[in-house]
């Protein structure tokens, strides 16, 4: 596989979240992940892809491989109204919405990399995972 | 894979297994709670077996809906115990923090079934 995009995944309805972790998990496969980095992928993809329903009104998930440093890279975005405060959004336990508030910090903890960016104008959610990670850690 | 959340119920002795068949969508899982539920009540059974070897991802949303049919049905009074987890979704949930409420874990059903007759002739 190239560095090249792969087909992107709407994030419109609760079926979607499905959707893209299998897609997310199908392409971690294919790039060599082992089982339990591909289910770590799913998980941190399930998490924020339903962020991005539930939070930011729906959105989209694009998937890159990396070729020099071999890894995955997911992108999430949506146009949403944002995260005001990103550092106490990621602390778990932090929730506006009734739920646990363990999506962010969890997802954060099971890829190697998670960076947020985000404004009034929406959200924009990659997360990075290398090959060997865990050996390197 | 279309419309994932099929799950099948079955009457072991006096205990209901249950076991969601493939990769859930929210509103499945909250639609399979429900019905764990309702069964448990209906068939006045002693004890539920949540069979999770078919669930590839347990995320916040599914563990806190799985903590929710745990911690439900121990309060209608019913043994809860979960077999099935896999290796690789049970690493990801410590990793995560997520937590599926008061339950006896148990690696197969015959294990699990051993414990609940145990139980039942305290
Ligand atoms: N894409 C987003 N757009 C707007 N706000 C967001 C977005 N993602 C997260 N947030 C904000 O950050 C908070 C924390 O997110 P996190 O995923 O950790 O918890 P949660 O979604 O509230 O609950 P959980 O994921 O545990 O069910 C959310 O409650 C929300 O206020
Ligand atoms: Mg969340």
């Amino acid at each position: 596989m190239s560095e090249e995009e792969l087909l992107d995944v709407e994030i419109k309805e609760d079926f979607d979240i499905v959707k893209a972790r299998a897609r997310a998990r199908a392409v971690a496969a294919t790039l060599g992940f082992e089982l339990v980095d591909q289910t770590r992928i799913a998980t941190a993809v399930s998490e924020i892809a339903r962020n991005a329903l539930v939070h930011g009104g729906g959105g989209k998930m694009t998937l890159r491989a990396i070729n020099r440093k071999k890894g995955l890279e997911i992108v999430i975005v949506d146009k949403g109204p944002g995260i005001p405060d990103i550092n106490q959004a990621v602390k778990d336990g932090y929730s506006t919405a009734g739920g646990l508030g363990l999506g962010l910090g969890g997802a954060k903890r099971l890829m190697d990399e998670l960076r947020i960016e985000s404004s009034s104008v929406g959200t924009k959610v990659t997360m990075r995972k290398w090959l060997l990670g865990e050996l390197r850690r | 894979m279309e419309e994932a959340g099929r799950a099948s119920f079955i009457k072991i002795e006096e205990f209901l297994l249950a076991t969601p068949q493939e990769a859930m969508r929210d509103l499945a899982a909250v639609r399979f709670r429900d019905d764990v539920l309702r069964r448990v009540k209906e068939s006045r059974v002693n004890g539920l077996i949540l069979d999770l070897s078919g669930i590839d991802v347990v995320d916040s949303f599914m563990g806190r809906t799985i903590g929710e049919i745990t911690n439900s049905a121990a309060l209608l009074g019913v043994k809860v115990v979960v077999i099935g987890l896999r290796p690789e979704v049970a690493i990801t949930m410590v990793e995560m923090g997520v937590s599926i409420g008061q339950v006896h874990p148990f690696l197969n059903l015959d294990l699990a079934l051993k414990f609940l007759r145990d139980q039942r002739s305290r």
